[in-house]
């Protein structure tokens, strides 16, 4: 399962912000599950570096995308902070996907022209 | 949520997240120990990750810049040594500069302390010559008196600037009190009326009317202390019943330090002959300063003109209306322009020094900064960091300025008790605080953005230091060219022949302000008497008396030359002195024709003078003056028996502050009219001796008690007291303008010491080997100082253009010195040649200690 270093891809820079928007959209999160959710469903293309993660997380919380509160991990005596998502924050993720998806279908053309 | 709480937080946050890694590794079936480790492994580093968490949460500007405050203060508690150094270079620029920015406020900018200062003006007569300029004067009586007759939108007021300390006596208690002379309508236009009573009424405002008196509250405080009524009270002054008719408000004053006011009393005659009235007028509701400054010209054509001067020169007439503020304080405004111009230079050779310090010390930091923006702080943090050091250093510097400021201002009280009140209404305020901030933040700035620039630089070639030393050098020169011709023209007036010996010789003065001596023979008989019973006092070689002594303000008086009046003749001026035989022999003029007056010069026998040499050249052509005839005050003729020689006398007029100006002198006892100026001068009592000048004070003091024991004797001064006291503003301009300078060419040395040392410690290795090599000492020592001469020779160069600036400023106030003096400028060469001199070969004077062989093996 694990990719070796080569099949990894880089993070493009500002959109691990987009991608844990994206995932806070299935309800609220912790840090850690935030990160293993994104290297699950990437097929681990993308290994989420904990000095991006908590930065991203932070910086989400200070634009006020994202709230927190402390809890019961489920199943565990452990607490954790979860985010969860506003709804500034979902109007944030919607801005980014269109964009995102704009980027996606330029670069397609310039690459694979018709 | 605060830095702390939040920091705890991550942390919290971080550990749960490497807990529940651990969990899912020990679910996978790890050890707990090794489940801990590998999560640990996992997530790489807790500390950079909070680190740059942290870093999205600075975005506070106020939280990041108190954070680097604290790094700089901490670093600025390292080290003690420098941040002194630091500190008291700006503590003393921007100290002397806010201290002169108090003064400057005072006489330029503040309101003055009355209702709508901006109506009140300041009236003078200007004389304009076409070929000859203008001559500024203060009122005569007679021009008052147009001014008067004439307001048309505004209310006029006229008084005199001089204050007299006189004697008051209140039942058998006695104040020595400064009392000024004010017209009816003087606190009307200042616009502040007494707040018990009333200000003075036209009748009490001409001769012989009632004699009345309004008191500071100050004084009715000392005097009646808090007992209600004192208008109608009576009081004596020089002898004289006045009666109290008013109180002004607390803190009212009227420009200078006054605790009683009579009325003038202007008159066209007397005083009022000459140029003795301050006038000044409040700017009625609805006009304007310049539709006054209209009427006042239109006005002016109706003056009488003067008949044309001996060359035809015809002056013009003419009324001249400023704001009272400016012609208040005229005669101090230029030194102050000076004084300000002067700290300001010494402001920025002292940020420029500070910068050059800063730099030095930034490159001892330089590895560690380079280390810094390799690992990826940006540019702009580092700039803004650096930055920050030497703005905090040089804000504890600023601190420091307020007490120095202080201080300063209070040495300057001391200095000089009479600047015009200018120096007791100078505070340092909430403006000078103002002031004192934005120079040190301009000082820091320009100290601190070179330092701050160099550890950035993407060239990481080291700033020239010699550069900066060469500013400094530049901006001293014109500081020591200013003072160097100003300290030569006050040292050309101090050194001046007196004319007269001042040696073993002792003035007293007695206040004849006294309703008992009203008549001439009374005042007659008690200088015969006093002078006679003097000259038996053991140790007494001459004593005579006379009303005034050269170097002080002398009595001035209108004079016509020839025995009848001629169609068309000139009116000059004269200061006159009336005296007792022996007066010119006690103080040594030398007689140099004719004969002396003596004893048998009498109210009698035919009115005679002596004139002095100056009056002779200047009215007479220098003819042989002895047997003319002159008339004083247009009056009846007097013959001139003989001339004497020239004595400095204080000079109002333009030029030198000191001057052999024409004398009268008459003896005592063909004087009649003494009231009035009595009022202005205490006459003196010259007597020369070898004795201490305690035992005779003691002596002389019993003998005037016997003559008359409720005439006090003053306290003693001697020629060079009054020498000093007459020449004080010029004496506090020179010795505050030297200070300063020679403060910059301090800072100047260090900068070069600095310079020369750093090169010199930086390149030890380097000139050990050329020693090695051959090299004698001679010759390294004169190659490690040729950096510090060259780069000051290179400020001096670039110095010259300022110095027109500082020439220019320094032209109208020097005396009896050329503006390009070559000897001043000579011995400007000297010294900062010298100084720069000794500044470059001391550092490099340890290289002659330098054992070449200990350096190589040091290699």
């Amino acid at each position: 399962m694990e990719k070796s270093e080569t099949e990894r891809v880089e993070l493009l820079y500002g959109t691990l912000d987009m991608l844990v928007l994206q995932t806070l959209l299935f309800g609220p999160c912790h840090g850690h599950a935030i990160a293993k959710h994104i290297q699950r469903t990437s097929d681990e293309a993308f290994l989420v570096e904990h000095g991006s993660l908590y930065p991203a997380l932070h910086r989400l919380e200070r634009q006020g995308w994202v709230t927190t509160n402390w809890d019961k991990a489920p199943g565990k005596n452990r607490e954790v902070k979860y985010y969860l998502l506003t709804p500034a924050g979902k109007k944030q993720l919607t801005a980014q996907q269109n964009k995102w998806a704009q980027l996606v279908a330029a670069i397609g053309k310039v690459m694979r022209p018709a | 949520m605060n830095r702390k709480e939040r920091d705890d937080e991550l942390a919290r946050e971080l550990r749960a997240h490497m807990d529940l890694e651990a969990d899912e590794l020990r679910e996978q079936g790890l050890s707990p120990e090794e489940a801990r480790l590998a999560a640990r492994r996992a997530f790489g580093s807790p500390a950079l990750a909070m680190d740059q968490t942290r870093d999205v949460w600075a975005w506070n500007p106020v939280d990041a810049l108190s954070r680097q405050l604290r790094f700089a203060l901490r670093r600025a508690r390292k080290s003690k040594g420098f941040t002194a150094t630091v500190a008291l270079v700006i503590a003393l620029a921007v100290g002397v500069t806010t201290a002169i920015f108090a003064l400057i406020d005072v006489a330029f900018f503040k309101p003055l302390p009355y209702p709508e200062p901006d109506r009140l003006a300041y009236v003078t007569m200007t004389f304009n010559a076409a070929s000859r300029g203008t001559v500024e004067q203060v009122l005569t009586g007679a021009q008052w008196e147009i001014l008067r007759d004439n307001a048309g939108s505004f209310e006029p007021a006229v008084y005199s600037e001089w204050t007299t300390g006189v004697n008051c006596g209140v039942g058998d208690r006695a104040f020595f009190v400064q009392q000024q002379r004010v017209g009816a309508s003087f606190f009307q236009v200042l616009g502040v009326l007494p707040v018990q009573g009333r200000s003075f009424s036209k009748e009490e405002d001409i001769e012989n009317g009632p004699r009345a008196v309004v008191l500071s509250e100050s004084l009715r405080r000392r005097i009646y202390g808090e007992a209600a009524e004192v208008i109608g009270q009576k009081l004596l002054l020089r002898g004289e019943p006045y009666t109290v008719v008013g109180v002004m408000p607390p803190g009212f004053r009227s420009g200078v330090n006054v605790d009683l006011w009579t009325p003038l009393r202007a008159s066209t005659h007397g005083e009022g002959e000459g140029n003795n009235y301050q006038g000044m007028l409040r700017v009625k509701p609805g006009a304007s300063l310049s539709a006054v400054a209209g009427e006042l010209d239109n006005l002016s054509k109706s003056l009488p003109l003067r008949p044309p001067g001996r060359d035809g020169t015809q002056w013009q007439p003419r009324f001249k209306v400023q704001p009272l503020l400016e012609g208040r304080s005229a005669v101090v405004r230029k030194p102050l322009l000076l004084l300000l111009g002067a700290v300001a230079m010494v402001l920025l050779i002292g940020a420029i020094n500070v910068g050059g310090l800063l730099l030095a010390k930034q490159s001892g930091r330089a590895a560690e900064l380079a280390t810094r923006l390799a690992l990826g702080a940006s540019r702009r943090q580092v700039f803004s960091e650096v930055l920050l050091d030497s703005l905090v250093l040089v804000a504890i510097g600023g601190a420091l300025a307020v007490p120095v400021s202080v201080a300063a201002l209070d040495g300057l009280r001391l200095l000089n008790d009479k600047m015009f009140g200018l120096v007791e209404a100078a505070a340092i305020d909430g403006r000078a605080l103002a002031v004192a901030m934005a120079c040190t933040l301009g000082a820091g700035l320009i100290a601190g953005v070179l330092p701050a620039w160099q550890s950035v630089s993407r060239k990481r070639r080291a700033f020239p230091l010699g550069l900066l030393v060469a500013g400094q050098v530049a901006l001293v020169v014109p500081l020591l060219v200013g003072a160097g011709l100003l300290g030569r023209s006050f040292l050309g007036v101090w050194m001046m022949e007196a004319g007269f010996d001042l040696n073993n010789l002792v003035i007293a003065r007695i206040s004849l302000q006294d309703a008992r001596y009203d008549a001439p023979e009374k005042i007659q008989r008690l200088f015969r008497d006093g002078i006679a019973r003097i000259r038996e006092v053991p140790g007494v070689e001459a004593a005579g008396a006379g009303l005034t002594v050269p170097f002080e303000r002398q009595l001035n008086q209108g004079v016509r030359t020839g025995a009848q009046p001629v169609p068309g003749e000139r009116f000059r001026t004269t200061n006159l002195i009336y005296m007792t035989p022996g007066y010119l022999e006690a103080l040594r003029v030398p007689l140099l024709r004719g004969r002396a007056l003596k004893d048998g010069d009498t109210a009698g026998t035919a009115k005679v003078a002596v004139v002095n040499d100056a009056f002779v050249r200047r009215y007479l052509d220098g003819r042989d003056a002895v047997g003319e005839y002159i008339r004083l005050g247009g009056k009846e003729p007097v013959q001139i028996v003989g001339v004497v020689g020239d004595t400095a006398q204080r000079n109002f007029e333009r030029g030198a502050p000191l001057a052999p100006i024409p004398a009268t002198y008459i003896p005592v006892t063909q004087m009649t009219n003494f009231a009035l100026v009595h009022q202005w001068f205490s006459p003196a009592w010259v007597v020369r001796s070898q004795r201490g000048e305690e035992a005779l004070a003691r002596e002389l003091g019993e003998v005037m008690r016997s003559l008359d024991p409720m005439l006090p004797l003053s306290k003693f001064t001697t020629p060079a007291g009054i020498k000093s006291r007459t020449l004080g503003l010029e004496r506090l301009l020179v010795s505050l303008l030297s200070s300063l300078s020679a403060l910059g060419l301090l800072l100047c040395v260090l900068g070069v010491y600095g310079l020369v040392a750093s090169a010199v410690a930086e390149r030890t290795k380097e000139i050990g080997i050329r020693m090695a090599l051959g090299a004698t000492v001679p010759h390294v020592v004169r190659k490690a100082m040729r950096p510090g001469l060259l780069w000051a020779l290179a400020g001096v160069v670039a110095g010259v253009p300022l110095l027109y600036l500082g020439r220019t400023v320094v032209a109208g106030m020097i005396y009896g010195v050329a503006p390009w003096d070559p000897l001043t400028y000579a011995a400007i060469a000297g010294v900062l040649l010298l100084a720069v001199g000794a500044a470059s070969l001391l550092p490099a004077l340890t290289l002659t200690r330098l054992d070449p062989a200990v350096t190589l093996r040091n290699q």
